[in-house]
């Protein structure tokens, strides 16, 4: 099954099957009606072998960069596909730069910033509106220190986006190579403007606490306590007998907010139970941080993918010609059954015809906008071009 | 399997006042900040760190530490987040370095006095007993309505960022003058 859409900007297409990946970047080049494709974005499912999946790719690409990561579902103009390849292909309009750097976890901060470093440079010296899409390893450790490095070349001017592969196996790929524990930069660059929204769906549960012992991505203590007490204290579940699958259940519609003066917090999705009651999560929050406990709903999390959208749009001049949606993992979780409730408030709000759109669920999302961080949790992450 | 249980009260709390809230952040802000100031074993490293952790607090794009110490000559750049080389370049070159330097309170400018696309300003000075001066400056691409707190946190940290380039410069110089020395080991 292959579903094609098209605009003078972009061509997406989706499949599943074992030829998916082949057909959904073939249906997405196809659909820009002969104009040569500048790049094209897939999300291969994670269950096909990653170096099939970039041989059916390049196949399919009549000669452009492919560039991608691996998903576990995806989100498509027509809905979301449980095991199949979104793919979305953009015309030579938009000028594309790509980065790859592997071995992330040895030296993030480097491998993020040779990766734009590289993406960067291979934009023409012209005026336009940049982009920079960001498809990482989930297990290359702290995404932020990916992302400090990434921001000391790309800087406060260049929106950030993306996130980390999904899948049991995980891999990032581009220029015809995958692996993992890699960095895929692609920079974008377009004549028409570009927008990014990106929003979650939690809100405050209880008073803040404070980190008073941590170490890398693990919180011993909050408030001098263990870490685990206060946090199933704070939501109203102390007296609850717990298994561990139980506990990482109730993680996840409630992740930690790290809140920021201006107002904004940043989730922190907590993974585990750790060693002497401590909390391991997906992303280092240091000694001395205030952190929130936070909670989100179906509801919460269908508006603020509406709310997503619309961001995305706000800096548009005209109807979005092309639109990339990362979801973080963690939400499709939280909405369980009624996942494609949320995939519809995506569709629905970019009204009666959505564009050429390719997506999927991340583990951890990229998302730079105002400020020097663009590492998340919970977050989904929507560009909308013009 | 492992299980968690205690006798408190199920109902999770309510959420908190923002006005608590925010004066927790910025309490702990200014800790987090003061203690990175703090524990920096080089002037470079602290302009690193302390940029970093500013426009972490601030969700600000850009923040730089600049110096005037009279035996050096023109403003010098201590460190900088946000801010590419050739930028910095332009800024030395500027004159909105030498009002920060001068400035004898700190100040917000609304607009772009750095040339960098920037909307909002936040600058705080500092001075250390030697008559070397300094600033520490915040900068956001967006426009950002600072407050008397935030002016208040960004001058906190500038008092503190100015006694330690104070300390880390005398300790560079006595390491360079111990370098100097034709036999340093035996001075140890």
């Amino acid at each position: 099954v292959t579903v094609v859409h098209a605009t003078r900007l972009a061509g997406s297409g989706a499949a599943v099957g074992p030829e998916c990946v082949f057909d959904a970047v073939g249906e997405a080049v196809a659909a820009l009606g002969g104009r040569r494709a500048s790049v094209v974005i897939a999300f291969p499912p994670a269950s096909l072998e990653a170096r099939a999946a970039v041989e059916q790719a390049a196949a399919a690409a009549d000669g452009a960069p492919v560039a991608g990561m691996t998903s576990d579902g995806v989100i498509t103009v027509d809905g979301l596909r449980g095991d199949g390849c979104s793919a979305l292909a953009l015309d030579d309009s938009v000028e594309v730069g790509v980065g790859v750097t592997a071995r992330a976890s040895v030296d993030p901060r480097r491998a993020g910033r040779d990766a734009a470093e590289a993406a960067l440079r291979g934009l023409a010296e012209r005026s336009g509106h940049t982009l920079l899409l960001l498809f990482l390893d989930p297990d290359s450790g702290d995404h932020a220190e990916i992302l400090w490095g990434v921001y000391e070349v790309a800087g406060g001017h260049v929106p950030l986006v993306g996130g980390g592969a999904n899948g049991r196996f995980p891999a990032q790929f581009a220029l015809g190579s995958t692996g993992r524990d890699s960095v895929v930069a692609v920079a974008l660059r377009s004549p028409a403007p570009i927008g990014v929204g990106v929003a979650d769906g939690c809100i405050p549960l209880a008073a803040p606490s404070i980190v008073t012992r941590a170490s890398g991505m693990t919180i011993q203590s909050l408030d001098g306590r263990p870490a685990e007490n206060v946090y199933l204290e704070k939501l109203g579940r102390s007296r609850v007998e717990l298994a561990d699958a139980e506990f990482e259940a109730l993680c996840v519609p409630h992740p930690l907010g790290q809140p920021a003066l201006s107002g904004h917090v940043r989730l922190r999705h907590v993974r585990s139970r750790a060693a002497g009651g401590g909390l391991t999560c997906a992303a280092r929050i240091p000694p001395d941080s205030v952190v929130t406990f936070m909670q989100q709903t179906p509801d919460t999390i269908r508006e603020s993918a509406a709310q997503a959208v619309r961001d995305a749009l706000e800096p548009l001049d005209g109807p979005p010609r092309a639109a990339l949606v990362f979801d973080c993992a963690g939400r499709k979780r939280a909405l369980g059954q009624r996942v494609g409730s949320g995939v519809e408030a995506v569709l629905s709000t970019f009204g009666r015809a959505a564009p050429p759109l390719a997506g999927l669920w991340t583990r951890g999302e990229v998302g730079r906008v105002r400020g020097p961080e663009g590492d998340r949790n919970h977050a989904i992450v929507v560009v909308a071009l013009a | 399997m492992r299980s968690s249980s205690s006798p408190l009260p199920e109902q999770p709390a309510s959420a908190p006042d923002p006005t608590v809230v925010r004066r927790l952040l910025e309490a702990s802000r200014r800790a987090e900040i003061v203690a990175a100031v703090n524990a920096a074993t080089s002037a470079a490293e602290l302009g690193h760190v302390v940029t970093a952790q500013l426009c972490q607090a601030f969700e600000a794009e850009l923040a730089l530490v600049v110096a005037g110490r009279p035996a050096v000559g023109g403003p010098e750049l201590v460190g900088s987040t946000g801010v590419g080389a050739e930028q910095a370049e332009e800024l030395l070159g500027g004159g909105f370095l030498y009002h920060a330097l001068t400035a004898r309170a700190p100040r917000l400018h609304l607009g772009d006095p750095l040339g960098l696309g920037a909307q909002t300003v936040m600058v705080a000075p500092f001075a250390d007993v030697s008559g070397d001066r300094g600033a520490v400056v915040v900068a956001c691409l967006y426009h950002r309505g600072f407050d008397a707190a935030d002016l208040a946190l960004l001058e906190a940290v500038a008092r503190s960022v100015g006694h330690a380039l104070e300390r880390l410069w005398l300790i560079e110089d006595l390491r360079r003058r111990l370098a100097a020395l034709p036999h340093p080991e035996s001075i140890v």
